[in-house]
């Protein structure tokens, strides 16, 4: 029910809930898994390709004990990029991921005009959120506030 | 009469009330019709019943007749904690904290409007930002976003001058919740409050400019300067913006790490008001909600800016007198207790309501009542409420389209996005009618006046 969109092993359900956006991704390994959460919040996020013309690169070290609490962390900054610095991260390239801790390079945009969005993704929920090491990766259940 | 909706067994008051008898000895009213009833979505039903569950409760909880299933607990819910004993719960306030409407009634008529409503909703497209990226007018220093969210629209108007001492008077608490602490709040909230103050954000805030379609009760609404049927309207609808959405991710987090917190859901996770987390949320949710009224000030600054130049007019001949600001999403000492309104509206006796509706349909403007502190600790109900998911709607709906139908119904939208603007069609709501009529026939407010929509700018 309510499927409508799957691009590799995203998920977005859109009946689950009236308010809000339901992402179940499913991948093979924790790299994986961080590259199709970004691609989540892309394809709720804009109505369009990126136009990628120029790009700025930051470095982030996310730090937590738990994987469920490294992805929220992770949304967190996708979210503060887009907020405070108006930048747009299209690409996330991942320098190592041990002992709980993950360094990050994030390949961003400037948020313009020419950028379509057709959503504004908010804040991760709690609701529903769950990241788990499963038989066959990982999966996980992100819902957005829009 | 009973009747079972989704497993749950409901008893009928009367015409538009509906008691669920919990075992616990726990009450939930629901304030709505049958036919409300019987299409609210099932999470509705769950999520109440999870309130419910919740320690420190220190009475019933209410669902109004707009009530769509939300995080952790409806939209469209109130309930009282035990003032001392009590719990708090961020997921029970929601992220936009002190999301809210606020209304201007100004002096000009449809017939002064209607020929620029193209220029005036433009205008205020460039003066309003809307959608992703755009930043406001108002660029404070971090030791003002202090006195912003500490002192409320007093410090904007009286210190910065962004607004008439006449303002302060027509807001919910006077634009200030308090206590409020700028130290309760983390580095990226205030980032995120700096960078969005005086927007107006996206989802399903808007500005609309509108006209007096009727008039139910002419004493109140003369006494709120409303004089005639067409005369013009500006209905504002947004909140704390990305500052509040992080203060509410922020805390849910805290409150989670915390050992003694208690979650019936995760996203209802509490802690004693007595704690000192708990304490620590409510003055950064305060804080919160003074950003809230503060950018809806701040926004009415821009608004009335706009009319000046757009009609050659003083502000004597606009009028633009604000007539009310009330919060949506909020927690606040009232009386004997702690009131949690998730999507619900203060309905205290003589007091201006606003009620929201889509931008195809209408908006009201209603009067609280002595009922409404008896049945629902003074609360109604405030807007229409979803009937589909944002998703489904830009999938039904086309964006470009609906614009195109609204301008030839003398509607004239402007968008940051098609899918922004196919997600509050009005098809995605509930009848606004229907909402006023529950909430008018279970006495938790009266209409005062209809007003239907000219232009619209929204995220």
């Amino acid at each position: 029910m309510g499927l409508t969109k799957k691009l590799t092993t995203i998920t977005i359900d859109e009946n689950k809930s009236i308010a809000d956006v339901l992402v179940k991704i499913r991948t093979k390994n924790q790299s994986d898994l961080i590259k199709n959460c970004l691609k989540a919040f892309l394809l709720i996020s804009l109505d369009d390709n990126l136009k990628n013309k120029k790009t700025v690169v930051y470095q982030e070290i996310i730090k937590e004990k738990t994987l469920e609490e490294r992805v929220f962390s992770l949304i967190e900054v996708l979210i503060y990029y887009k907020d405070v610095k108006n930048l747009l991260v299209f690409k996330v390239g991942i320098d190592s991921l041990r002992n709980n801790c993950w360094r990050l390079r994030f390949f961003c945009q400037p948020i313009t005009n020419q950028l379509r969005f057709k959503a504004d993704i908010k804040a991760l929920t709690r609701h529903s959120f769950s990241v788990k090491k499963t038989s066959f990766g990982y999966q996980a259940v992100l819902v957005f506030d829009l | 009469m009973k009747i079972k909706v989704y497993d749950f067994e409901l008893e009928r008051v009367n015409q538009c009330q509906w008691l669920l008898k919990k075992k616990n000895g726990k009450q939930v009213i629901f304030f709505a019709t049958e036919s409300i009833i019987n299409n609210l979505d099932k999470d509705v039903f769950f999520q109440a019943n999870n309130v419910s569950l919740m320690p420190g409760l220190a009475g019933k909880v209410i669902i109004m007749p707009d009530a769509h299933s939300g995080y952790g607990a409806p939209i469209g819910t109130v309930f009282p904690m035990k003032k001392d004993q009590g719990y708090v719960a961020p997921g029970a306030v929601g992220y936009d904290i002190n999301c809210g409407m606020r209304l201007l009634i100004t002096k000009l008529m449809i017939n002064d409007v209607k020929p620029k409503i193209k220029k005036l909703v433009d205008s205020l497209y460039q003066a309003v930002p809307v959608g992703v990226g755009r930043q406001g007018f108002l660029k404070v220093s971090k030791q003002q976003l202090k006195k912003l969210v500490e002192e409320g629209v007093d410090y904007l108007v009286n210190s910065l001058g962004l607004g008439w001492p006449e303002d302060i008077e027509a807001i919910e608490e006077k634009g200030k919740i308090g206590p409020a602490s700028f130290s309760a709040l983390s580095s990226v909230a205030i980032e995120r409050g700096l960078k969005q103050l005086a927007t107006l954000g996206s989802g399903n805030h808007y500005l609309e400019i509108q006209k007096v379609e009727k008039i139910y009760n002419q004493a109140l609404a003369k006494k709120w300067g409303i004089e005639e049927i067409g005369q013009v309207t500006v209905m504002i609808h947004c909140g704390s913006r990305g500052l509040g959405h992080q203060v509410c991710s922020d805390y849910l987090r805290l409150f989670e790490k915390e050992k003694n917190s208690i979650a019936v859901d995760r996203q209802l996770v509490c802690l004693p008001v007595k704690s000192s987390l708990g304490k620590q949320y409510l003055l950064a949710m305060a804080a919160s909600a003074n950003f809230a009224f503060v950018n809806r000030q701040a926004i009415t600054y821009q608004v009335r800016r706009v009319f000046e130049r757009v009609f050659g007019l003083n502000q004597e001949k606009l009028g633009l007198d604000l007539v009310y600001d009330v919060a949506h999403n909020i927690a606040k000492f009232e009386g004997k207790f702690l009131i949690y309104r998730k999507g619900a509206t203060r309905s205290f006796p003589n007091q201006p309501v606003i009620i929201g509706g889509s931008m195809e349909t209408g908006s009201y403007l209603l009067v609280g009542t002595e009922e409404a502190l008896k049945k629902s600790y003074g609360s109604t109900a405030h807007g229409s409420g979803r009937t589909m998911s944002r998703a489904k709607a830009k999938r039904l709906i086309h964006g470009q389209k609906l614009w195109q139908t609204l301008e030839k119904k003398g509607i004239y939208i402007k968008s940051a996005s098609w899918g922004g603007l196919a997600e509050e069609a009005g098809q995605a709501y509930k009848n606004i009618n229907q909402v006023v009529e529950a909430v008018s026939q279970a006495g938790l407010s009266r209409p005062v006046a209809y007003f239907t929509p000219l232009g619209n700018i929204k995220g």
